[in-house]
C-alpha cells in the first residue's frame, strides 16, 4: 500500500469480439501484430465476474503485439454465448466509445489490408493540420465495430513529442 | 510504399466523452496521468470527416499520459454538440467494445479514487488465476463517467 499508487501507461486495450479466429486474423494481418503474448482459455470463475458474464460461459482470449515490448498491445476476448452487441447510430464517432490509434509507415497500403479483411472505412486516407504537423490520417472499424485511427508517420518519428 | 508496412504498438487509445473537463480530471487524478501530450481545439475539417461528424462541430482534445515514451497514452475528445451515446449493457461487456487494460501498484487506493471521481464498479478487486496455480493478481473493472470500461490488475512496484 502506499499513498501516491502508480499506474502503468496503457497495457493493452482489449476488445470483446464475436468471433477470435476472424478478429485474430484481422490484428495479425492487418496490422502485423503478429506475435503472442498469451492466449487460451479463461476458466477461472473471477475472469467471469470481472466480465460480467455468467459463469458458465466459455471465454477464450489472445492477447497480440507488435513487437517484444509488453506495453500497447491489444487483447481479443471471445465469450459464449456472446454478449449483448454495442449498438451505434453513428458511422462515425459515437459517445462512450474508444478508438485505437497506431502509426503505420504506409498508411495505403495498411487500408488495403484493413478493407480486404472486413474493416470498414469510416474515413479514407486524408491530410490532417494539427497544429504545425501535417499527417495522413484515416479511420475505420474493425470487424466488430471497434473504432482504429491509423496516422502515417515515419518509424523513426513513433516516439517523437507532438509539435505545439 | 512497401510490401510490409509497419504498424507501430498502440499509441493511445482515444475516447470520446461528454465532458473534457471531467474526464481529464478523471484520469488525471484517477490514475495519475498528470503529463498532457498535446490538447486544444480540432479546426481543420479533415479532423470531422476523421470523426464522422458535422463540419460545424467544435471538437476539444486533450491526450495525458503515464511517464516514459509517449505510447500507450489516453486521448479525450469532446464533440459538440454532442454524438449520440453507444447502447450498451452496462453490467456486463457488449460485443465490440473496448477495455484499458492498466496495471497498478495499489488497486485499492486507485479504485477508491475513481470511485470518488465517477466511476462505476463493474467488478470489485478479486484475485485471478490465469493458468497453472500460480497466486494470481488482483484485478477489477469499472466504467468511466462515459462507460468506457477500464480493467485495473495490481502488479508490484518495479514490475511494469
Amino acid at each position: 500500500m502506499n499513498d501516491r499508487p502508480q499506474v502503468s501507461r496503457i497495457v493493452r486495450t482489449a476488445i470483446f469480439v464475436s468471433d477470435l479466429e476472424t478478429s485474430a486474423r484481422f490484428y495479425r494481418e492487418a496490422l502485423g501484430y503478429s506475435g503472442v503474448y498469451a492466449n487460451g482459455v479463461l476458466e477461472h470463475k473471477v475472469g467471469h465476474a470481472l466480465i460480467g458474464v455468467p459463469e458458465d460461459s466459455v471465454i477464450r482470449y489472445e492477447i497480440v503485439q507488435a513487437d517484444e515490448l509488453n506495453f500497447g498491445m491489444v487483447g481479443l476476448f471471445e465469450a459464449k454465448p456472446s454478449p449483448p452487441s454495442f449498438k451505434r447510430e453513428n458511422r462515425g464517432a459515437n459517445l462512450g466509445e474508444g478508438c485505437m490509434v497506431f502509426f503505420a509507415t504506409d498508411i495505403h497500403a495498411v487500408r488495403d489490408r484493413i478493407v480486404d479483411l472486413g474493416g470498414e472505412i469510416v474515413c479514407e486516407p486524408q491530410l490532417l493540420a494539427v497544429h504545425t504537423l501535417r499527417q495522413l490520417e484515416m479511420t475505420c472499424r474493425d470487424p466488430d465495430g471497434m473504432m482504429i485511427n491509423i496516422i502515417e508517420r515515419p518509424s523513426e518519428n513513433w516516439n517523437a513529442d507532438v509539435v505545439q | 510504399m512497401n510490401d510490409t508496412p509497419q504498424v507501430s504498438r498502440l499509441v493511445r487509445t482515444a475516447l470520446f466523452v461528454s465532458d473534457l473537463d471531467r474526464s481529464s480530471r478523471f484520469y488525471k487524478q484517477g490514475l495519475g496521468y498528470r503529463e498532457v501530450y498535446s490538447g486544444g481545439e480540432l479546426t481543420h475539417k479533415v479532423a470531422h470527416a476523421l470523426l464522422g461528424v458535422p463540419e460545424n462541430s467544435a471538437i476539444r482534445y486533450e491526450i495525458v499520459k503515464a511517464d516514459g515514451p509517449n505510447f500507450g497514452m489516453i486521448g479525450m475528445f469532446e464533440v459538440k454538440p454532442s454524438p449520440p451515446p453507444v447502447s450498451r449493457r452496462s453490467g456486463s461487456v457488449n460485443v465490440g467494445e473496448g477495455c484499458l487494460v492498466l496495471l497498478t501498484t495499489d488497486i485499492r487506493a486507485v479504485r477508491d479514487r475513481l470511485v470518488d471521481l465517477g466511476a462505476e464498479i463493474v467488478c470489485e478487486p478479486q484475485r485471478l488465476v490465469v493458468r497453472g496455480t500460480g497466486p494470481g493478481s488482483l484485478e477489477m473493472t469499472c466504467r468511466d463517467p462515459d462507460g468506457m470500461l477500464i480493467n485495473l490488475i495490481e502488479r508490484p512496484v518495479g514490475s511494469f
